[in-house]
C-alpha cells in the first residue's frame, strides 16, 4: 500500500472535511516507527503503547501549528523522544530511584518480558544499551536501528551535530566493552 | 563518499557490535499494530469531548464556598447547646414523686390478685390422660356410668350392699 506524502497529509488535514481521513493517513505512515522508537526506550509494550497514544493525541492537537521548517517525520520524532525521556524521569521520581538503578528496573523488565524474542547475544547488546543515560541511548538508537543522519537527529533533540557524533561514539565504545565482557552472560 | 564514512566510522570503533545484524528483538500482541490506529483514533475522539465537558454545567451562588468556609468554622467553635430536661426544680420533684406513686400502685395492685401457682400434680394427671389412647378413656367413661354390678352376684351379697349403701328411710321412701 502506498503511503501518503507527507504534503498530502498536511494539505488534508488542513481542511476540516477531509482532518480525519488526513490523520488516518498519518497514522498508516508513522505508527509503527513510532511505536518502535519508544519501544526501544521504555521497553515494556504496555508503556509504549500508552505512550505512542499520548503521541499521537499531540501530533491530532497540534499538527494545525506545524510549520513546515521541518520535516514532519522529525516533528512526530521530537513529541515521541520528549514524552518518552519525560516518562522516564517520572519513572524515577515516582519510584524515588537513583538513575543508575533505572537502568536495572528496565532491564529486569526486559529479561521477564514475554514479548522479546532474540537470542542471548541480543539479550546482551539490550542490556548494553540499557546501561546507556536516557539521552545518549535515545541518540544511539536512532542512529543505530533508524539510520537517521545527525542533521535529522539534531532537528528532532535540539542538540548540535558535533555532539551528537560525540555522545553516539561514546555510546558505542561503552556497548562494545560491555559485549566482549564475558563476565557478562545471559 | 564523505557521508558515507561520516555516518559509517563508528563501525571501525565497535567490530563486535557492527558484526550483529540490526534487528528489532522485541515483538507486540497479535494485530497490536492492525487495532493501533483505531485505538488512537478513538482517544482522540474521547480527547475532542473534553472540549464540551471541562466547563462546570453547574454553578453555584458567588462567594458560596468562602461562605461555606466560615460557616464551618464558626459551627465546629461553637460551643454545644445544652438542653434542659426541667426547667425548676418544682417540676423536676414533682415528676419523681408521679413516678414513685405509679410504681407504688402497680406493685400493690399486683399482690392482691391471687397467685396462681402452678399445680404440677394437674398438669401430670392431665399429661397421662393426653398419653392413653382415646377409645380406652371413653370406654371407661361409659363404663362408671352404670352402677357396677357382678354378673354373677350372690342374693345374700346384694342384700348386704343395699342396707350398707341406702338408708331405712331411703328404702320407704315412695318415688
Amino acid at each position: 500500500m502506498k503511503q501518503a506524502e507527507d504534503s498530502e497529509i498536511l494539505e488534508k488535514f488542513s481542511n476540516e472535511k477531509t482532518r480525519n481521513e488526513a490523520f488516518n493517513l498519518l497514522l498508516t505512515k508513522y505508527q509503527q516507527k513510532i511505536y518502535w522508537h519508544v519501544r526501544r526506550l521504555v521497553i515494556d509494550h504496555d508503556d509504549a503503547d500508552d505512550l505512542v497514544q499520548d503521541v499521537f493525541i499531540k501530533v491530532w492537537k497540534n499538527l494545525e501549528k506545524f510549520r513546515s521548517d521541518s520535516q514532519l517525520y522529525t516533528w512526530i520524532y521530537r513529541i515521541a523522544s520528549n514524552e518518552s525521556i519525560t516518562f522516564l524521569n517520572k519513572k524515577k521520581q515516582r519510584n524515588n530511584t537513583p538513575l543508575d538503578e533505572v537502568s536495572s528496573e528496565l532491564s529486569e523488565t526486559l529479561v521477564e518480558s514475554s514479548y522479546f524474542n532474540g537470542d542471548t547475544i541480543q539479550m546482551k547488546l539490550q542490556q548494553a544499551i540499557l546501561t546507556l543515560p536516557d539521552k545518549q541511548r535515545l541518540v544511539f538508537n536512532m542512529k543505530y536501528y533508524d539510520d537517521l543522519k545527525y542533521e535529522e537527529i539534531s532537528e528532532i533533540t535540539g542538540t548540535s551535530v558535533g555532539a551528537l557524533k560525540a555522545s553516539f561514539h561514546i555510546a558505542v565504545k561503552k556497548i562494545e566493552v560491555f559485549m566482549l565482557n564475558d563476565d557478562i552472560n545471559f | 563518499m564523505g557521508k558515507n564514512l561520516e555516518n559509517e566510522e563508528w563501525r571501525e570503533e565497535a567490530p563486535t557490535l557492527s558484526g550483529m545484524p540490526v534487528r528489532d528483538v522485541f515483538s507486540v500482541p497479535q494485530n497490536y499494530f492492525e487495532n493501533l490506529s483505531a485505538s488512537i483514533e478513538a482517544k482522540v475522539a474521547v480527547d475532542r469531548l473534553k472540549v464540551f465537558s471541562t466547563e462546570q454545567a453547574f454553578t453555584v451562588p458567588s462567594g458560596y464556598f468562602d461562605r461555606m468556609k466560615e460557616e464551618v468554622l464558626s459551627k465546629a467553635k461553637s460551643p454545644s447547646k445544652v438542653l434542659k430536661l426541667w426547667r425548676s426544680n418544682v417540676l423536676k420533684y414533682a415528676s419523681a414523686a408521679c413516678f414513685v406513686l405509679i410504681a407504688g400502685l402497680g406493685v400493690y395492685f399486683n399482690q392482691e390478685q391471687p397467685q396462681s401457682s402452678v399445680n404440677y400434680v394437674e398438669i401430670a394427671n392431665e399429661q397421662m390422660l393426653f398419653d392413653i389412647d382415646e377409645d380406652v378413656i371413653i370406654e371407661h367413661i361409659q363404663g362408671t356410668d352404670q352402677v357396677a354390678m357382678p354378673l354373677s352376684a350372690d342374693q345374700s351379697d346384694l342384700e348386704n350392699y343395699i342396707l350398707t349403701n341406702f338408708s331405712s328411710r331411703e328404702l320407704t321412701a315412695e318415688y
